[in-house]
């Protein structure tokens, strides 16, 4: 009997422990991206480089707040394009630790990213700074030149993992 | 008289202006992540690529000490680049004659010229144009705006003046005209 309710102890320690572990964890390492929108580059002109640049909520909850971003678009093996009329057009897309950037480091598709850091003091930013980040896609002024007209879409994902 | 017509210089300038239509775009929704170990939103993107052509690649048409005995003519090969998914366009000249004529003016009097069009280079000879009347159902194989990779030209553009109108032409006399060229997606 004794025994017994040695055994139940144990299994509850345990239990308890891994628990308050894998809280502990799950706490340290929390990230979110939010406040994204879809963009709209609309009719591409012929008078130099497309871009286009929103401010986002990226939140760590790491001591420095430090996050990284691995981003894969749509194109072929995760390359960031567009598809439409039988065509591709390129996308350069960019990251901002900073919001109503409109330039940044340049990301590579599948490819983690440099250090980044944010300001939020909210998952959702919903407190304190209403973004931390700036998302910037280019299109390239060559690349819109040889694209045969149409209608082009793409989607550009992006992985938020703490730092 | 044959001498002085033979001396007589006529020339030709050649202006451009290209068309382009418009697109609409589509909206989707962005995606946003959720709190965890990593997080992962998504944001679609769209845009449209209207329809565009450009003509380039005109040089001026000089016309000098023309033997009105013989039609004058020159041809030229240009850069006609369309992004259509055909590559198709029409072209439309005018000329600067009374109600857009190809008419050279000088000493008092004009000169009628014809104006052809061919869809592919090196051509002395091709579709004879009527002043504001587009010529449909062209297509150029230029792959480029300016044509500054692959076909360095892709269609020719023809100007001659009849041995009958050369004898109408003074002496000495410079006739001059501007022909535009209008050039519009299909």
């Amino acid at each position: 009997m004794a025994r017994a309710k040695f055994s139940i102890i144990c299994v509850l320690i345990l239990v308890c422990s891994a628990f308050v572990f894998s809280s502990a964890v799950a706490a340290r390492d929390r990230v979110r991206i939010s406040g994204l929108q879809d963009i709209q580059f609309g009719s591409l002109g012929t008078g130099g480089d497309a871009l286009e640049a929103r401010s986002v909520c990226a939140f760590s909850s790491t001591n420095l707040a430090g996050y990284t971003i691995t981003a894969f678009g749509s194109g072929l093996l995760g390359a960031f394009e567009m598809n439409g009329s039988g065509s591709t057009i390129p996308i350069d897309v960019f990251w901002s630790d900073r919001a109503n950037q409109t330039s940044g480091t340049l990301l590579s598709p599948n490819s983690q990213s440099q250090a980044f850091y944010s300001d939020a003091i909210h998952q959702r930013c919903n407190r304190g700074p209403s973004s931390t980040a700036s998302l910037i896609l280019r299109i390239r002024e060559n690349a819109i030149q040889s694209a045969p007209a149409g209608l082009y879409s793409g989607t550009i994902n992006l992985i938020v993992a703490p730092l | 008289m044959a001498h002085l017509i033979r001396s007589t210089a006529n020339a030709l300038m050649i202006g451009i202006v290209a068309a382009a239509g418009t697109m609409s775009t589509q909206a989707l929704a962005a995606s946003q992540g959720t709190p965890g170990a990593t997080s992962t939103g998504s944001v679609n993107i769209n845009a449209s690529v209207p329809n565009r052509v450009r003509i380039s690649g005109l040089t001026d048409i000089s016309l000098l000490n023309q033997d009105p005995t013989v039609e004058a003519q020159s041809a030229q090969d240009v850069c006609v680049w369309s992004n259509t998914a055909t590559r198709g366009y029409s072209i439309t000249a005018t000329g600067s004659g009374s109600g857009n004529a190809f008419t050279l003016a000088g000493g008092g009097g004009t000169v009628p010229y014809s104006v052809e069009w061919s869809g592919s280079i090196g051509q002395t000879s091709g579709t004879a144009l009527t002043s504001s009347s587009p010529e449909t159902g062209l297509t150029s194989t230029a792959t480029q705006q300016l044509c500054n990779a692959g076909p360095s030209a892709s269609a020719s553009l023809i100007i001659k003046i009849s041995s009958t109108d050369l004898s109408t032409m003074q002496a000495a006399t410079t006739y001059t005209g501007t022909l535009t060229l209008l050039v519009t997606p299909e």
